[in-house]
């Protein structure tokens, strides 16, 4: 789903070439697209390098201003005309096409906005959520809470300490010391989500805010629902992922340092030219790859996990006679936990025709959406049919947070470029708001300076998760 | 394949210059760790995602075959559960009400309707928390229910934990009002539940009234560290 099937499509040319050349220069590393430019004289030495002969004449045949990159063109070109057909020889195409893919998934990074966005979302959601419950906090997960230290170490089956259990000995974290441990804890969950949000030393950050849900949740599972489990999934997940590269204060201050590196006119870092120091650079490279290949990695793993959700909640579904008999949201309107409206719900509930038609399309949709992302056709309906779906679930029966967490997971699944442009507007719109005394801060995401100091940006045109 | 939103591309700012680095080709060490690594990672992937899946299919061959592997793996960070609504949605509402009374039901205090507490704050309001729509319903559903029979005997080891959960839930909601009822709330000793299950009317029929069935959790101390020291003859609970 990740793989690099859009690379065939060839459309990357003028953005990619115009904004790529010096992300790839900046870390040595040449991908595809990107060793048309500036960098392209290096591409040509790169052995591993062995990349999209039509994307490099493609790209090349736009930037043939400057003679270097048009010779790197043409080493690039030949180096492609020396590789076998498929009907050639297989064997070594297929080789050869996986040593590409790999070259690619360990040099550009995919969907960098949709995991900035899950970042977001999930952390918002998580501070909303604790504040929300401030009031009822010590109730809920104090040591005095009705699911007791006791009961909850009993239950998580927790030995204390011990290095093969310590995932045990976290779920019973918060139950370990008294009411100030527990405060502190709960302020420091709070500070932490508020950082997740604002994507602050985003790594470090992240793998504390996988740690605080699983705590909250390890606390209480029996308080828990859907939205909690979604939440703790993605936050784990999103621990491996470079959710912070942009729209994120790590990336502004990268930005910022880069400018201030302009400004002052210091060159770029380079690894000194000895043989020790070069080792060290390039084990720096590889730390890098290694890197935007695990963000690969679980940005893959985030897709099909949200694949997961709705395949198994939509074949869940059409195993059970009232999805069949088409009165399942009859019954559910009905069950007094989820009414916040009774009139609404039984005015729904009432639509016995309407309701029927939704709950088959409810089934159909989410068991049709692993097989549906893959095509642009189905997707964005899915999508659409899913966010309303989990809209109508958040005000009918008042469930905000938990449609809210899936609305988020479904975020995923849009193409970067939708979300440079929700970008765009959001900062065009922050940058019109009267802000007195405070000089104007530079709209952060239109221009994704980041992109000059970011190792490697995704194609704005590709989709975040095919 | 393009997508239908196509952007033109952001103006980017001029790159800062550099002189191409002169480029070696990558030593042996460095492709080794790179293949070792990604290896590495995709397998990592592919093993969560075959157990993801294999925790949310039916129980079929390979996850009985593999049961201790994929358990090990899921529980507790892992865990998944999908099914809300699903196969089908209750079809049952349930009212807890709970009574608590002194050593020996010297007194004893009417019923509180538990679930009426969480319907009352629920209603109308367009945030619910978590203490009134997952407390209590999971206490009882997940909980209590999930771990005694129709006797009130447990039927699984954790049976105990549930009933202590869904005592404390009621004790804490039961304190702050137990007093005006004539039990203070260090003299409460015992507890007695009043569960009532009404079915949903059937969609075919949706005014028709439905009997609702009732189940009482018998008089029980409030927790096992309680300590009653006899009680006078004729002290039955009511």
């Amino acid at each position: 789903m990740t793989s690099d099937v859009n690379d065939t499509t060839g459309t990357t040319d003028t953005t990619a070439a115009v904004g790529m050349p010096d992300t790839t220069a900046a870390v040595g590393t040449t991908g595809t697209t990107a060793a048309v430019g500036t960098t392209g004289t290096t591409a040509a030495a790169d052995t591993t390098d062995t990349t999209a002969a039509s994307d490099a004449a493609a790209g090349g045949g736009d930037a043939a201003a400057a003679d270097a990159t048009a010779a790197a063109a043409v080493a690039l070109a030949m180096a492609a005309a020396r590789r076998p057909g498929f009907r050639d020889q297989p064997l070594v195409w297929l080789v050869q096409t996986i040593g590409q893919s790999v070259t690619r998934l360990t040099t550009h990074a995919i969907a960098l906005y949709g995991t900035a966005v899950l970042r977001i979302g999930y952390g918002s959601l998580y501070l909303i959520f604790l504040l929300h419950e401030y009031p009822k906090h010590e109730s809920l997960w104090g040591p005095n809470a009705p699911w007791t230290p006791a009961l909850n170490q009993q239950f998580a089956n927790d030995p204390g300490l011990d290095w093969f259990a310590v995932d045990r000995w976290w779920y019973t974290f918060l139950g370990h010391g008294g009411n100030v441990w527990f405060q502190f804890w709960y302020h420091a969950a709070i500070l932490i989500c508020l950082l997740m949000l604002l994507g602050w030393r985003t790594r470090a950050t992240s793998v504390c805010f996988a740690l605080t849900i699983m705590a909250f949740t390890g606390r209480d599972v029996f308080l828990t629902d859907g939205g909690d489990n979604v939440m703790g999934l993605m936050a784990i997940y999103l621990a491996f992922s470079r959710c912070g590269a942009v729209w994120s204060l790590d990336s502004r201050r990268r930005r910022r340092q880069a400018e201030k590196r302009r400004a002052r006119g210091i060159p770029e870092f380079t690894w000194p030219d000895s043989p020790g120091w070069q080792a060290v650079g390039e084990l720096d490279r590889t730390r890098e790859e290694i890197v935007t290949f695990l963000h690969n990695a679980a940005v893959l793993v985030i897709a099909a996990q949200a694949c997961v959700v709705y395949a198994a909640a939509g074949l869940y579904k059409s195993q059970g006679s009232y999805w069949q008999n088409g009165t399942a949201l009859y019954y559910t309107l009905h069950l007094d936990w989820f009414r916040p409206w009774p009139g609404l719900s039984n005015f729904m509930a009432g639509q016995s025709v309407t309701i029927a038609i939704v709950a088959y399309l409810t089934v159909f949709v989410q068991i049709a959406f692993p097989f549906a992302v893959f095509s642009k056709w189905l997707k964005y309906p899915c999508l659409v049919a899913l966010v309303g779906m989990h809209f109508s679930i958040a005000v009918v029966m008042g469930l905000p947070l938990f449609s809210a967490a899936m609305m988020v997971a479904d975020a995923v699944f849009l193409p970067e470029a939708v979300w440079r442009w929700v970008g765009r507007k959001v900062g065009a719109g922050v940058a019109r708001l009267p802000r007195p005394g405070l000089p104007r801060p530079a709209p952060s995401t239109p221009r994704s300076p980041e992109a000059s100091v970011l190792p490697r940006q995704a194609q704005p045109h590709k989709s975040a998760s095919h | 394949m393009s997508e239908p939103i196509e952007e033109p591309a952001a103006p980017i700012p001029e790159p800062p210059q550099q002189e191409p680095r002169p480029q070696t080709p990558r030593p042996w060490w460095s492709r080794a760790v790179l293949g070792v690594a990604v290896l590495g990672i995709s397998l990592l992937a592919m093993y969560h995602l075959t157990i993801t899946f294999l925790t949310n299919s039916p129980t079929n061959t390979v996850s009985t075959k593999f049961a201790t592997p994929i358990a090990k793996w899921v529980y507790p960070w892992f865990e998944q559960n999908w099914r809300l609504f699903a196969p089908n949605p209750m079809s049952q509402n349930f009212t807890i009400e709970a009574r608590v009374s002194t050593d020996c039901y010297s007194s004893v205090t009417p019923w509180y309707n538990l679930s009426q507490m969480d319907y009352d704050t629920i209603l109308h309001n367009p945030f619910p928390g978590h203490t009134e729509q997952n407390e209590l319903r999971r206490a009882w559903t997940d909980g209590y229910a999930a771990t005694h029979d129709d006797n009130d005997v447990p039927t699984s080891d954790r049976g105990d934990m549930m009933r202590q959960y869904l005592v404390n839930i009621a004790l804490e909601r039961i304190k702050p009002r137990s007093a005006e009822d004539g039990v203070a709330p260090n003299k409460i000793e015992n507890i007695e539940f009043r569960v009532t299950t009404t079915d949903i009317a059937p969609a075919e029929t949706p005014n028709q009234v439905q009997q609702p069935s009732v189940h009482i959790i018998p008089w029980r101390q409030v927790s096992a560290d309680v300590v009653s020291y006899g009680c006078p003859n004729g002290s039955v609970a009511p």
